[in-house]
């Protein structure tokens, strides 16, 4: 209130009080007496730096050189709070609006249809082989899933019953379906399992991957995993990389070789030592078709590391220090397998020394299966073959009859 | 008397001679905050009449006419603090210290050794109010250097009537405390009271 005194800022009322106290109030007036000083202190120390000169008349001498304001539009009548940016007539706005609606519509429909499409596609169909279908999300009907189809997020895809799929997705990441199996695309580093088997080749990146099963969630970040889901329990099985598995009531971490097994409901997560190697090597003879490799490099701008596979190559030579015998028959002999029975068919292919093809044959699956047999005879058709000091044996496995390659052991020729 | 917003709207309408009235209204308080950021380097008329020109040519963009005052100070503000990232350079190798003295010298008044003084009570001056919490720094400068009544100070900072005179109260308390060892050269009676 002193210093309110002192300003000269006190109503009537107030300023009677005060003096009324001061006058009987001697410490109050040792202490006025000390704010008045400071005060008269401050002024005095203020008053050489005072404004000197009146603004008005230079401020006005330098508004003419400025633009000169646009007329406003205030209604003085109404006066609003607001003054209005009366300055553009108002049809303005409405043009702006009606030329960004214009341009944006013009540009959509410019806009590179593939782009539009590849907006949510996270992937395209590898390979299908068997009964398969996919079905689109907010969709009933389902459709049988074709390679080279594109895959978008949401859509579901099932297997039938001996049947195989591979999805290549952004990354890239591929996933391997076995037969009878569920999975939903949820994008590109999203999938879940509803049920049946899936072999994840995951493309290393700093974004999660993640799959979703009833009973448990896999985080990983790039490797190479099985995960096995059936209505009570899932079972992860791990080949390379690292994976995280929770249950929502345990966490585990498996290295390469390691399975854990959660129950749905159950809090206990038990691991394994396993060999991931043959669980897993169901899923090794299926690879990207070509077809479908060109859709995710064209549309997808994405490079697959689709997988270049050695074919097995035999050399044989024919001619001895006589002379060079004629050949008219071959013999392939492998490893029986205990288990034959998803063995592929066999293409073997003879060549000359200038690699000619000279015939062809096929060895079907049949021969494999039957665990009795280790050998095959192959008779050349026609006449035997003479001229030739060295032949090419070429052995193609044809997956799909099956995802099992069998191991050649020798391949013999009977000479005359 | 016109109100703030009646000349506002009279500015733009062409009227030149009602933004004049706004100068005549506001220019202590502008230049009093000039002062408060460039007065060191003897630069607030300019930056004050520069924050005058700046208000103008934004006038079109202001919202609420009624609160010309509070909009006058951010425009104000900027303005000073534009003007300082402009000199800051050639600023920064002068000492700012000795302006006041030579600012005395060149008014020629009293000997030598009193103008030394009074620079030095500038200085402790200075301080003290550097001290002060921020928001009480630009009230205690319109009131002092430009002997703003209160209700000037309301209406260009934006603050009720109860704030600044709170904020005064305790800002004099503490200045009071400070400066206790500093006399004024003169009597009492040569600062006048602000005309109500």
């Amino acid at each position: 209130m002193l210093q309110a005194w002192i300003d000269n800022e006190l109503g009537n009322a107030e300023r009677v009080i005060l003096e009324q106290h001061l006058a009987e109030c001697p410490a109050c007036s040792v202490t006025l007496k000390k704010h008045q000083k400071s005060a008269a202190l401050l002024f005095e120390v203020f008053s050489e730096f005072r404004l000197k000169h009146d603004l008005r008349k230079g401020v006005l001498e330098h508004l003419p050189e400025m633009d000169p304001l646009r007329r406003s539009v205030v209604d003085t009548a109404q006066r609003t709070n607001v003054v209005r940016r009366g300055w553009f007539p108002k049809w303005v706005p409405l043009l702006a609006a009606m030329l960004l609606v214009a341009l944006a519509s013009l540009i959509y429909s410019q806009w590179p249809q593939d782009m539009i499409v590849a907006k949510d596609v996270v992937g395209v169909v590898a390979h299908s082989f068997g009964q398969n279908s996919s079905q689109e999300l907010g969709r009933d009907s389902q459709m049988t899933a074709r390679v080279a189809e594109l895959i978008q997020c949401g859509e579901r895809f099932s297997t039938g019953a001996g049947a195989r799929m591979l999805l290549a997705l952004l990354g890239p990441t591929q996933v391997k379906l076995n037969e009878n199996t569920r999975v939903v695309v949820r994008g590109d580093r999203d999938v879940h399992i509803e049920e049946g088997r899936v072999s994840f080749d995951v493309a290393k990146a700093e974004r999660k991957f993640q799959v979703q099963t009833p009973s448990a969630k896999v985080t990983v970040h790039g490797t190479n995993f099985e995960v096995q889901v059936d209505p009570e329990r899932t079972v992860v099985t791990v080949r390379a990389g690292r994976v995280t598995v929770e249950n929502g009531f345990a966490q585990a971490e498996l290295l390469p070789g390691e399975q854990a097994a959660c129950a749905a409901g159950r809090e206990s997560l038990n691991t394994a030592k396993v060999d991931a190697d043959s669980l897993m090597r169901w899923a090794d003879g299926l690879t990207p078709d070509k077809e479908a490799v060109a859709v995710l490099t064209s549309t997808l701008g994405m490079t697959v590391p689709a997988e270049l596979r050695a074919e097995q190559f035999f050399v044989l030579r024919t001619e001895t220090e006589e002379r060079d015998l004629a050949v008219t028959t071959f013999y392939l002999t492998w490893e029986a397998d205990k288990d034959a029975s998803d063995c592929c068919a066999y293409d073997v292919f003879v060549y000359n020394d200038k690699m000619v093809e000279l015939f062809r044959q096929r060895i079907e699956k049949a021969v494999f299966v039957d665990r009795s047999q280790s050998s095959v005879e192959i008779k050349v058709p026609g006449n035997p073959i003479e001229d030739a000091s060295v032949l090419h044996i070429k052995i193609v496995p044809d997956f799909t009859t099956g995802a099992k390659e069998t191991s050649f052991t020798k391949v013999s020729a009977l000479g005359i | 008397m016109l109100d703030d917003a009646e000349l506002v709207f009279r500015c733009l309408e062409g009227d030149t001679e009602a933004y004049g009235e706004l100068v005549t209204r506001y220019q202590g308080a502008v230049y009093a905050t000039a002062f408060y950021y460039a007065g060191r380097y003897g630069a607030a008329e300019d930056v004050a009449q520069e924050a005058f020109l700046a208000a103008f040519r934004s006038l079109p963009w202001l919202k609420e006419a009624e609160k010309f005052g509070p909009w006058l100070k951010s425009i104000t503000c900027r303005t000073a603090a534009n003007w300082l990232r402009r000199h800051q350079k050639r600023y920064l190798k002068e000492t700012p210290l000795p302006f006041r003295r030579i600012a005395a010298i060149e008014d020629g008044k009293g000997p030598p050794s009193d103008i030394v003084e009074r620079g030095e009570r500038f200085e402790r001056v200075q301080q003290a109010i550097d001290s002060l919490p921020e928001r009480y720094r630009l009230p205690v400068i319109l009131r002092y250097l430009q002997e703003l009544s209160y209700e000037e100070i309301c209406a260009f900072t934006g603050e009720s009537t109860d704030e600044v005179r709170g904020i005064l109260q305790r800002a004099g308390r503490q200045l009071r405390d400070l400066l206790a060892d500093l006399d004024a050269q003169e009597d009492d009676s040569k600062w006048h009271r602000a005309h109500k």
